[in-house]
Formats: C-alpha cells, structure tokens, sequence
C-alpha cells in the first residue's frame, strides 16, 4: 500500500528539477480584431514570432512589428476577443513537444493530438523555426531511400537527405507515390537504419487525411509514423506552421542519430495560406499576390533537409514535397520556386494516367540529380541502361506512327520499350522489395521476356515474382543483399525464368 | 499624421498635467478619425503616469506607502483579485511583474505532467 510520507518523497524527488521563476512580461491591449489578424499596442519588447497570450486564454504569435502595435495572427479561435482585451508576451517562440510517443499518432501544428491519445509527456520542445545544418556538419548523399516504386527507384532514385518533388495535376497519384514510399518503409533493408516517417497534411480534406490514416494502419505502416494535420477548415495560420511543425518533430529523431522521411502534402496549399495570411497582414503583394518572400517560406523548410555527418549524429531527413500544378503547367511561379530548391523531381502527366500507365512517371522530364549514388550495386547493374532505353523507344515509338517498313533492330528495340513500359507499371499500396524490383527488372533488360506477349507481361511478372520466391529463395537473398549482380546470378535468374516458362500459359 | 499627433499629445501636457484648455483647443481642430486616434495617444501616455496593483489581499498601509516610494510621482492603484491566492502583480508602463501562487500552483502541475 502507498502511503503518505512515499507519494511527498515521489513528488519532492519529481519538483528537485523545477525552477521558479518571478514573471516580467510586456503587457498591451487589443486595438483591432480584423480577418483573424489581431493589431495589439503596448507591446514594446516583444518580438519576431514570439508567442503572445490573451486574456480570455487565446493564443497567438507575431508576425508584424510595426512602430506603435504587433500584428498577431492568432492560433485558432479568437471570435470572442474584444476591443480592449489585455494581451501578455511569453518571451518564447513557437515550439511543438517531439517524443518517440508521437509514433503512431495524428498531432496538429501546435502539437494538439487529434486521434483522442493523451499529450505526449517525454520528449522536448522542438523550435518551429531553426536555422538549417551548416555545410561542415554535412555529408553527401549516399544512402538509398526505396520508395519501392521500380520506375522511381531504377531511373530516379532518392537517397537519404535528399529532397525529391512529386508534382503534378490533381488526382494522378502525387499523394499515392508518397503512401506507397512510407508504407515500404515498415521493412527495414538490410544493413540500413529504420526510417521514421512523418506525413504533413496542408489544406487537405479531412476525409482525405482520414483515408491517408486508416490506409496506413491497414498496411501496418502507421507504427513508425508521425501525421501533421492541418485541414482545409483549419485558420491560415495553422496551415502555415504544419510543414515547420512536421520537420520540427522531424529533428527530435534526426539528433538521436535517426534517418527520418518527410512528405509535405501539399507545398501550393501552403503557398496560399502563406499568401492570405500576408494580405491581410497588409503586406505588399507581388506576383500572382505571392509576397515578396514566398521563395523564403519554402527554401527555409526544405534546407533543414539533410544528411548529417557521422560526428554530428549520422541521421538525415529526407522530404518530399508535392506540388499541385494546373494544367500541367511547371513553369507557373510557385512549382518553378520549388523545382529550383529541390535536388530532382517526380513529374506525372495526364496523358500516361489515362492511358493506363500507372505510376504516370513522365521519365523524360523526371529527374534525380543525386542519381546512382542512391542506388545500390544491384540495381544499378540492371536498370543502368533503362533510362537510355526507355529515351530511345519514345523517339523510335513516335516514328512508327508514321507506318513505315521498320528493320529487325529497331522493331525489336520497341518490342522492348513496349515490355519496359508494362513491367514499371505497377498496383497503388504494393511497394516492392529490393529483391523484386532488381528481379522484374533484370528479366526485362536482359531480354528474358522477348517472347512474352506485352498484354501478358504484369501477370507473368506477378506469378514468376511468387513462384521465384517458393522455388528460388537463395536467388532471392542474394537479391536482397544490394550487391552488384554478377553473370553467375544472371545465369540463374535465367534458368529460374525458363524452368517458369514451362509452367507459364500464354 | 501619427508623429504629429504624437507632438500633439506631447504639447498638451503643461508641468506634467493634463491642459483642458489645450486638448479642448486640439480636440475642436482635428478629424473624427484623428481625434479617436489622439484620444488613444492621450490614454496611452496617461497610462504611463500610472502603477496598477493588484494582490491577494487588501494591503495595509505601510505596504502602499513602500510602493508609494518605489515609484515618486506615479498614481498608485490597487486592487484585489482573490484568485491569485496570494501574491502580487505590479504593471507599470506595459511591463508586468508578478508572483503569485496560483500561477505556480498551474506551472508546477504543467511541470509535472511533462516530466516523469
């Protein structure tokens, strides 16, 4: 039994590291309360971005400082602030509490849990803003990051620390590349650190972000992840600090020395809770209304993405932003700012999404400027030729249209563009391994399906995947080890294919 | 139009007093949005002339008297507000300074809940 003299020596024991401080604080009172953008006097020692009380128990932070008053963009709320009512400075600025128990957790930016958990207690506060890793503490990128997507991680592949852009129209499948990217991070490869996965929801649906959850606890991906949500309803505000918030909670695990993936879903909603924020702040407006420092908002964010140095940690954050073009238009003002600060982009076009290649990876357009030192020795053995290929045969495919009398090299060079394109094609929620992807692609480039029909290619691709795995394990473990695949390998993946062949029906 | 209302407010003070015949000569000479603005600037600057106090419990005279002395020349003004338990919270010039128990009570339980 508990009793009296043990619960004071607990509490005593708890209270040894508290301090108290006597409070001196500015203190003002509310002048204006206009489009959630409240204009406050009397606050003459306050400043940037600090955080800002009110009496009746709202919040708020700076972002005007002008003469004689602050503009203070409140945090939610605030109907019910009047003329008059008295304001207090905190002396700190924006933080969110990070702890290892936000994992499996949906937190809105401020840290407020949304899915009825209690508030994480371990952890530490995490500043919103932070100036970026400096150049010595960093280190190239080296490591691969499997999205186990095989056309993303055989011809632009992403390596821990990078940042990579998923842009394109609505409803091709920018939010679906980056599901299928955290789902495949549930299993660690071999040889590399787990990933812990942060998901940033800007502006969207709820029933969007909902989907999002449950699709993750469904492929039991939400173990090792973290979701930011700021809905479409959410005040502008909130909308502006869920990408600082998401990558905050991202350096708690990045200086315990953690690899970490960050989507932010979507950077042009951000962009447009940025610009209706600073129109009302009455801040002058440039192009398309953007403020002056829209390149700013998003360079800051997507700089404290890194790959750290073993001395400072050796974790890294990798982010992948989205951004929602119009009509597929990537030379707009907000895509091109983000196409210049990222280090490659995944484009989706239209046209592909409608004729059924899915992921509608333009490849021609699509870039990764980290390249093959993403890659492992594995895939870079089979896929190093693809990306030429796949250039060749869109030239070559445009040509035959024409109808022309074509020799045997070149129908045999579209013969295998044509199997190229239906082996990339791949299911929403199926994230290969290391092993598969090597596997279905090498079959491919070293022309061991030149006698399969193109429309039966996925479904030979599908059951030869099943039966190397029952028949094949050693081929499959040697797969999986990333190592260069050497001629003895590609001997055997050769006989497993034909022994197949046997069984296979046309 | 801010700066001169700003002189303006500066002038009608004569040895540290307020001049009705001054702001009564201002107020007649400026725009309805001017004067609500002038009238803000004066409140503000009265404001700065002022200490306001507020503690747990009514204080004895002795302990007005020493706050009395901590600021000459300002206009001390007490109040009571129960809720602090005890304690004292002094504004003078936008600038807060407190102590009280209720507060620390709420840190310590906020502390707690943070800290295993």
């Amino acid at each position: 039994m508990i009793d009296n003299k043990s619960i004071i020596e607990n509490l005593e024991k708890r209270l040894s590291a508290y301090t108290e401080d006597p409070k001196v604080q500015n203190v003002g009172k509310v002048e204006k309360n206009t489009d959630g953008v409240i204009t406050a006097s009397g606050l003459t020692h306050a400043f940037m971005g600090e955080i800002i009380d009110f009496a009746g128990g709202n919040r708020g932070f700076i972002l005007n400082l002008d003469e004689d008053s602050a503009s203070i963009i409140l945090l939610g709320g605030g109907g019910n602030i009047q003329e008059g009512e008295g304001v207090k400075t905190t002396g700190k600025k924006l933080t969110i509490h990070a702890s290892d128990e936000l994992l499996g957790s949906v937190v809105n930016p401020i840290g407020l849990p949304l899915d009825g958990k209690p508030l994480a207690k371990k952890g530490k506060d995490m500043p919103l803003e932070r100036i970026a890793a400096g150049v010595v503490e960093r280190e190239p990128v080296g490591t691969p990051l499997k999205t186990g997507i095989k056309s993303i991680d055989a011809m632009f592949p992403i390596g821990r620390g990078q940042r990579q852009l998923i842009i394109g129209d609505r409803g091709l499948g920018k939010t679906a590349i980056a599901v299928d990217t955290i789902i495949n991070q549930r299993d660690t490869m071999k040889g590399q650190k787990p990933v812990v996965c942060i998901y940033v929801a800007i502006g969207q649906k709820q029933s969007t972000i909902a989907q999002v959850v449950d699709k993750l606890k469904q492929e039991n991906a939400m173990a090792n992840t973290v979701v930011v949500a700021s809905g479409a309803s959410d005040a502008a505000a909130l909308q502006y600090l869920a990408p600082y918030a998401g990558v905050a909670i991202a350096e708690y695990f990045l200086e315990k020395g953690q690899d970490v993936l960050i989507i932010y879903d979507d950077l042009t909603k951000h962009a447009w809770a940025y610009r209706q924020l600073s129109l009302v702040l009455r801040r002058p407006a440039g192009r398309e209304a953007y403020p002056g420092d829209i390149f700013y908002l998003h360079s800051r964010l997507l700089e404290r993405a890194v790959r750290l140095n073993e001395k400072n940690g050796g974790g890294s954050i990798t982010a992948l932003p989205i951004i929602e073009t119009q009509a597929g238009d990537i030379s707009a003002y907000i895509p091109t700012n983000v196409i210049s600060i990222t280090d490659g982009q995944i484009f989706l076009v239209g046209d592909l999404f409608n004729a059924g290649i899915r992921p509608a990876i333009n490849t021609g357009t699509s870039v990764s400027r980290v390249g093959g030192a993403a890659q492992t020795g594995a895939m870079k053995s089979v896929a190093g030729k693809m990306k030429l290929e796949m250039s060749q045969f869109r030239e070559l495919a445009a040509f035959a249209q024409f109808g022309s009398e074509l020799d045997a090299a070149t129908q045999a060079q579209l013969e295998r563009g044509k199997r190229i394109n239906e082996i990339l094609k791949q299911p929403q929620y199926h994230p290969y391994s290391e092993a598969l992807e090597v596997l279905s692609i090498a079959i491919i480039t070293n022309g061991f399906a030149d006698d399969i029909p193109v429309e039966d290619i996925t479904r030979f691709e599908q059951e030869f995947q099943t039966y190397a795995q029952k028949h094949h394990k050693k081929l499959i473990d040697t797969l999986s080890g990333g190592q260069k695949v050497t001629p003895d390998v590609i001997k055997e993946m050769q006989k497993a294919v034909e022994d197949f062949k046997k069984k296979f029906k046309v | 139009m801010n700066k001169k209302l700003k002189n303006l407010v500066k002038e009608s003070y004569n040895n540290g007093q307020l001049d009705q015949e001054t702001v009564v000569y201002i107020a007649a000479r400026l725009s309805r949005k001017d004067l609500k603005h002038y009238i803000s600037l004066l409140k503000q600057e009265e404001a700065k002339h002022e200490v306001l106090v507020t503690s747990a419990e009514k204080l004895s005279s002795e302990d007005v008297g020493k706050i009395q002395k901590l600021y000459p020349g300002m206009n001390v003004i007490h109040s009571v507000d129960k809720s602090m338990i005890n304690g004292v919270r002094i504004v003078e010039n936008n600038k807060e300074y407190e102590i009280n128990l209720n507060r620390t009570f709420h840190d310590i339980i906020g502390f707690l809940s943070t800290h295993d």
